[in-house]
């Protein structure tokens, strides 16, 4: 047997996924940003960079996936490695790797000299109470991806193996979204964010702002290049743009699509960004063991009321194509033949209602949140005046941020409601194995309760084998499982539109979206 | 000289005969009267009247159904078609504005008839009885009042759930310990006259002294109180609606129109433009309803008018 190497894990991961790749974590439809080394200008120290979204910041644990959260998880925490612009893993608080021979193991040789922000020193114990907290704790939204890790030793200081129980192809999404926080602090709510990030909490006003100071014993040489870091809440959608303009904020994350298109037409003053591609999904999500919705008609009824294209066209402003399917149209496990499978039929979705024996419809709610994102609120009236064409009469539950979570991520108490999932753009299997939506089960986490002993086989052929041709036969089992039992509704890419001065150079994220501040100068 | 004391005893015989034809009437009769010779009164009227009936007859005048949308019309400026343009959804904004103000006045109808109801009666009681009674209804209400308007509104519909109906009834709530202090003050005269005397002489229980001759009395700071009440009502509704907390998607109102709006003023103004000025229109009739009906029932007004 030919030993695995990280070309086979490449080949198989996120980075090797497709070529189309490239395209995808990079800018989407609007611009392209320059990274800061790209250009020919030399790099200004110094300065204040504010940063504002409508999201406020609930929890400063990373491992706790709330949108709020991404404007700073890589401004205050490291993870063992991440992907570069084109994919690809890069070293970060892990200086080189290497996989077993069976591909089971992982060890990872560690930065030394690393510290937290509250000077200890960074160590494998930290990596294994990282990985534990994460598998472990009931609020981490990802614990199902973090539990393929089965142990973790720490034979040294600067050295930890991770040992699964079967190769994992996912393995770099792991390491890329896995932040490393420190034991000593977590657990203590006077002293919140400490991580081995490039900035170092400064001052934290709940629902107004959190600012950062630059981290002086920070690892990477020459970084940050801010003196300081500002992230502000601006709840009202329509305040992020004009607060821009107005020169109040430097950078606008999640502006309205229409806000976006005006950016991006000013004449080079702003640069409009529609975020990483792949990122995500608007979805529709049905709880399967709710009433009437038990019944797999009456979601593939709903399904077919959807006008994607409109949505697509009217609050998207044309950036976002409408899909049926659940992985992004570069990934290998995108089928072409299945795109169009679900679309906006309302006579086929009468017919559906009618076998399920309720052509007179019904009543039932569609829970959103409208400030937690743009479209959440559009998505919902649209689906509501397409729904009572068929007579199903939805009542709109726009409910505050804070609330949605709880009904979503900690009771799993919903009907019907508007969503986005996250991690499309990564490995296949990290999808049905992180995100919630996807997952089998609530116990899980999945909110929609769907679970189903074939669902959790092919999961878990596609998650534990590195053979393309298996992995894309599962992906597509999955995918046809989804299309017929129709529990969450992909509806079309959920872009997270920044949008930033033009004096903003070396602008970068994540591909969760996550503003890479240590890379960031101001030209001014 | 003698042609100008014919002309004056003209004139005073006129306004004689005025004064006689108002005295005629019945006091409310004489009060109506007076709040239609203002001119102000004329235009709240006017107003009040034009959008009740708007409201009445919103189903047979409106050019769309407020609610359905219409895909490819999205934000579309005023035309023949679309009289007052269309929003983000395609719906018809004329249609949704005069659909609108059948919310807006209901919300003020009840939630003066709540604020009304409660208030009044539990003003005239504690007024009435005094004691105990008096301070424990007082400090009830002492406490509602302690918190803002808007507070106090959106702290009942968060607790009651977001509607045109919980919002009506938050602003309701808000309206209750206003008519209760009006009524107890009226109370605290009232009981004290000879007519209340004289009832209770007479063996009158005191529910009957209360709402039968407390009440009537009382009747007319009451009304102009009301007639506040529902332009305040008014605009707290649309206040509720604007934060999302009234009226829900896809129900017409002009305070959840306005909020939407804002995300689209730069590129279309009628969106926020009409429905802000339909607002404006009550707001303004609705004040100048209840300025004439202060004059009408104000007895120094009354004097100073003859």
């Amino acid at each position: 047997m030919r030993n695995l190497g990280r070309r086979d894990f490449l080949k198989a991961g996120a980075a090797g996924a497709s070529l189309g790749l490239l395209q995808a974590y990079g800018p989407g439809g609007l611009s392209v940003p320059t990274p800061a080394s790209a250009g020919t200008t030399s790099i200004k120290r110094g300065g204040t960079f504010t940063f504002a979204t409508t999201a406020s910041i609930q929890e400063f644990n990373p491992l706790m996936l709330i949108p709020g959260q991404y404007s700073f998880f890589r401004a205050l925490y490291n993870t063992l490695a991440h992907y570069d612009a084109q994919l690809k893993p890069q070293p970060e608080l892990a200086e080189r790797w290497d996989f077993s021979a069976d591909g089971k193991a992982l060890t990872l040789r560690l930065r030394q000299g690393v510290k937290f922000h509250s000077g200890r020193e960074f160590t494998s114990a930290d990596v294994k109470h990282s990985v534990e907290f994460g598998q472990t704790n009931e609020k981490v939204t990802m614990r199902t991806l973090y539990r393929a890790i089965k142990q973790v030793e720490t034979p040294d200081k600067y050295t930890a193996v991770l040992k699964f129980d079967s190769v994992t192809p996912g393995v770099y999404d792991i390491l890329d979204t896995l932040y490393i926080i420190d034991k000593e602090t977590i657990g203590d709510r006077s002293r919140i964010a400490i991580g081995t990030g490039p900035f170092r909490l400064d001052k934290y006003i709940p629902n107004d702002r959190a600012e950062f100071v630059a981290f002086k014993d920070y690892w990477e040489v020459g970084k940050p290049y801010l003196d300081r870091y500002v992230m502000r809440v601006i709840p009202d959608l329509s305040a992020l743009a004009l607060n821009l303009e107005s020169g109040a904020i430097d950078c606008a994350w999640q502006i309205s699509y229409m806000d976006a298109a005006r950016l991006q037409g000013m004449g080079g003053k702003y640069v409009s960004d529609s975020g990483a591609a792949g990122f995500g999904f608007f979805d529709v999500a049905i709880n399967v063991t709710a009433e009437p919705f038990q019944n797999k008609k009456v979601r593939q009824a709903i399904a077919w009321s959807i006008d994607r294209e409109r949505f697509c066209k009217t609050v998207m402003r044309g950036l976002g194509q409408p899909t049926c399917l659940m992985w992004p149209s570069y990934s290998w496990a995108y089928f072409k033949d299945l795109e169009g499978t679900i679309g906006y039929d309302l006579d086929k979705a009468r017919a559906l209602l009618k076998e399920a024996g309720l052509e007179k419809g019904f009543q039932t709610e569609i829970l959103t949140a409208s400030k937690r994102m743009v479209g959440y609120g559009e998505m919902a009236q649209i689906l509501q005046a397409d729904l009572r064409k068929i007579g199903i009469n939805a009542r709109v539950l726009d409910v505050e941020p804070a609330l949605y979570d709880n009904r979503t991520l900690v009771k799993g108490d919903i009907v019907m409601m508007i969503h986005t999932y996250g991690r499309a753009g990564r490995d296949p299997g990290s999808l049905v194995t992180g995100a919630r939506a996807w997952t089998n089960g609530w116990k899980e986490g999945n909110w929609t309760h769907f679970e189903s002993a074939e669902w959790e086989r092919w999961r878990k052929e596609l998650t534990s084998t590195l053979d393309l041709e298996r992995r894309k036969a599962a992906a597509r089992k999955l995918q046809e499982i989804a299309l017929d039992e129709c529990f969450t509704i992909p509806v079309a890419p959920a872009l997270r539109v920044f949008a930033y001065a033009g004096y903003v150079k070396g602008f970068t994220y994540d591909p969760d979206n996550s503003p890479r501040v240590g890379e960031i100068w101001l030209d001014k | 000289m003698a042609a100008e004391r014919v002309e004056a005893i003209r004139v005073d015989a006129i306004e004689d005969e005025g004064t006689k034809r108002e005295s005629a009437r019945s006091p409310w009769r004489r009060s109506i009267w007076r709040i239609l010779r203002n001119p102000a009164g004329m235009i709240g009227v006017t107003v009040l009247l034009f959008s009740s009936g708007v409201a009445f007859v919103a189903p047979y005048i409106s050019p769309y159904d407020p609610v359905i949308q219409y895909a490819g019309d999205e934000l579309l400026s005023p035309s023949a078609r679309y009289l007052l343009g269309t929003d983000e959804f395609g719906r018809d904004i004329l249609s949704r504005i005069i659909y609108g103000a059948r919310i807006s006045l209901s919300v003020g109808l009840i939630s003066v008839a709540i604020g009304f109801a409660f208030g009044a009666t539990s003003g005239l009681i504690s007024g009435y009885l005094g004691g105990r009674v008096d301070a424990v209804i007082n400090r009830l209400w002492d406490c509602l009042l302690a918190f803002p308007v808007i507070l106090l509104g959106i702290a009942v519909v968060l607790v009651t759930g977001p509607g045109a109906v919980n919002a009506a009834i938050a602003v309701g709530i808000s309206n209750i310990p206003i008519f209760a202090r009006l009524a107890r003050a009226c109370a605290l005269t009232e009981k004290e006259r000879d007519y209340t005397h004289a009832a209770r002489a007479l063996g009158g229980r005191e529910t009957r002294i209360v709402f039968r001759h407390l009440l009537p009395n009382a009747l007319s700071p009451l009304l102009v109180q009301s007639a506040v009440a529902m332009a305040f009502a008014v605009l707290l509704e649309a206040s509720l609606s604007f934060l999302g907390l009234g009226a829900q998607p896809p129900e017409p109102s002009w305070g959840s129109m306005l909020s939407y709006s804002r995300q689209f003023l730069r590129v279309a103004w009628w969106y926020g433009v009409f429905p802000g000025a339909a607002l404006t229109f009550l707001l303004i009739g609705l004040n100048y309803f209840s300025d004439a009906v202060r004059d009408a029932f104000d007895p120094r007004q009354i004097n100073i008018g003859r």
